[in-house]
């Protein structure tokens, strides 16, 4: 768990080293739908559904919601 | 709460384009969705029969889901704006119930025989409150099976800063789940619990910046505590010097970790978004994980879009796990769940949409096949149990 903080510490203290900051009306691209984090609402919940029923792993930048007796 | 007046749809779209930063769930902006949205979701899900020779009796048909999403959303003003979102799944089939060892030492699975017949009904209600640098939501579920109860809440704040090339996002979550196992304290299964409960509280930190015009990336951590009935109890496990099997019996506690990175890089040359997920899990059983994840997002003429994308997974077993036992463990652990065991998984998918003015349409289809040898972590006999699975799915989303 320390080393992972570690990591991600430094990953944030690098991504803020941009050289020149993006404008506001340069941002077109990063607006764009398929830029977004998530992937669309229903897919992404049903797949994380999917992998947390049949692997050990869980969890990532989301709430867990509700469980399930998934076998 | 906002006085100012609402811009006007054009407006609107032009200062999201340059001024919104893609978040945790989207575009973090001052207003609400301007309009009500719906969408359906069916997925078929199906998984591969097992070989006959890895199963005792030769029949290894396994498990099948159908699903029916529903998602709707309202908003209400400028500021606010409320999801509800309905899961409808049946499931049926069989699912590996112990392993033991053939005449010849190695693992096979006993399947529990297709005695799987039930229904499983989810709904989640999220408000979320919109200000000027981000926004806030308050979400609680509830799902429900013949042997499964759940309960669950949450909030989640989302704040940009740094002249909004950077935004933080954070949540908090808790569930309460209730078991009553099918035959629990029956003739049949007189060792298996009659009724018992479990509890679960997460949390999640994660930060995104703006790495160029072109490119944007997030770091996260999450963490969660679980307590309560933690075992399968449906599940068993062989011990070869009783000659028979013992009841799943998992530690009572486990927390578990997550740290996580993802890329979202778009080149307008190809006029598409390249997708780069990784997380890394650890937890206090044992187990270790990796999950990474490539996706390339097409844009085509005509408003279509084509997305395939590869996943790996790839986790280690957990201390206790073991295919059969050879003598009663100190502990009293016991689980041969193939889930907990050292397995990777690589999955292809390939999703293609349409868009139209105010209706998209999406068809889908994701193959999981998963191998001992896929995973970095080494292991002396692969669980038979392993599961390949099929899920096919079509979807709409509408705007009104």
């Amino acid at each position: 768990m320390k080393k992972i903080m570690q990591a991600l510490l430094m990953a944030l203290a690098l991504g803020g080293c941009a050289a020149d900051p993006v404008q506001p009306w340069q941002r077109e691209y990063l607006a764009r739908p398929e830029m977004s984090f998530e992937s669309g609402y229903l897919s992404g919940a049903m797949r994380t559904h999917t992998f947390v029923s049949k692997e050990a792993a869980a969890g990532g930048p989301a709430l867990a919601g509700s469980g399930c007796g998934c076998n | 709460m906002s006085t100012t007046k609402r811009p006007g749809s054009t407006l609107l779209a032009l200062t999201a384009s340059a001024l919104c930063l893609p978040g945790y769930s989207g575009s973090a902006q001052a207003w609400a969705e301007p309009e009500v949205q719906t969408g359906y979701r069916y997925s078929h899900y199906s998984e591969s029969d097992l070989p006959a020779t890895d199963t005792t009796t030769g029949n290894g048909e396994r498990y099948e889901v159908q699903s029916h999403q529903f998602h709707l959303l309202v908003p209400q003003g400028e500021t606010l704006d409320y999801n509800v979102n309905l899961v409808w799944e049946t499931m049926s089939g069989a699912s590996p119930w112990y392993v033991m060892p053939n005449v010849n030492r190695m693992p096979v699975q006993v399947m529990s025989g297709a005695t799987i017949d039930d229904e499983r009904l989810e709904l989640t209600l999220k408000g979320r409150r919109y200000r000027e640098s981000g926004r806030e939501a308050l979400s609680v579920g509830v799902s429900s099976e013949k042997d499964y109860r759940s309960i669950s809440g949450g909030i989640e704040t989302e704040t940009e800063f740094n002249g909004r090339r950077s935004t933080f996002t954070a949540g908090a979550g808790y569930s309460y789940d209730r078991l009553e196992p099918t035959d629990g304290a029956s003739a049949r299964f007189p060792a298996r619990i009659a009724a018992d409960d479990k509890e679960s509280s997460n949390a999640y930190l994660g930060l995104s910046h703006v790495l160029g015009i072109q490119t944007i990336a997030q770091v996260g951590v999450s963490f969660t505590y679980a307590n309560g009935l933690l075992s399968d109890p449906y599940k068993l496990a062989w011990v070869d010097s009783l000659a028979n099997t013992v009841a799943d019996t998992r530690p009572s506690h486990r927390a578990q970790w997550t740290g996580s990175a993802r890329l979202r890089h778009f080149m307008p040359g190809a006029n598409a978004a390249l997708h780069f997920d990784y997380r890394h899990f650890g937890d206090s059983w044992g187990i270790v994980s990796d999950t990474t994840e490539v996706s390339w997002h097409q844009n085509l003429p005509g408003d279509f879009s084509l997305v395939p994308s590869v996943r790996w997974y790839q986790q280690g077993a957990a201390d206790f796990y073991r295919n059969f036992y050879l003598t009663p463990t100190a502990d009293n652990l016991y689980s041969s769940d193939y889930r907990l065991s050292a397995f990777g998984a690589f999955s292809g998918r390939l999703e293609l949409s349409k868009k139209f003015q105010k209706l998209s349409l999406f068809v889908s289809a994701e193959i999981y096949d998963s191998q001992t040898s896929y995973s970095l972590h080494e292991t002396a006999q692969a669980n038979p149990g392993l599961v390949d699975f099929t899920v096919l799915s079509a979807s709409f989303s509408y705007r009104f």
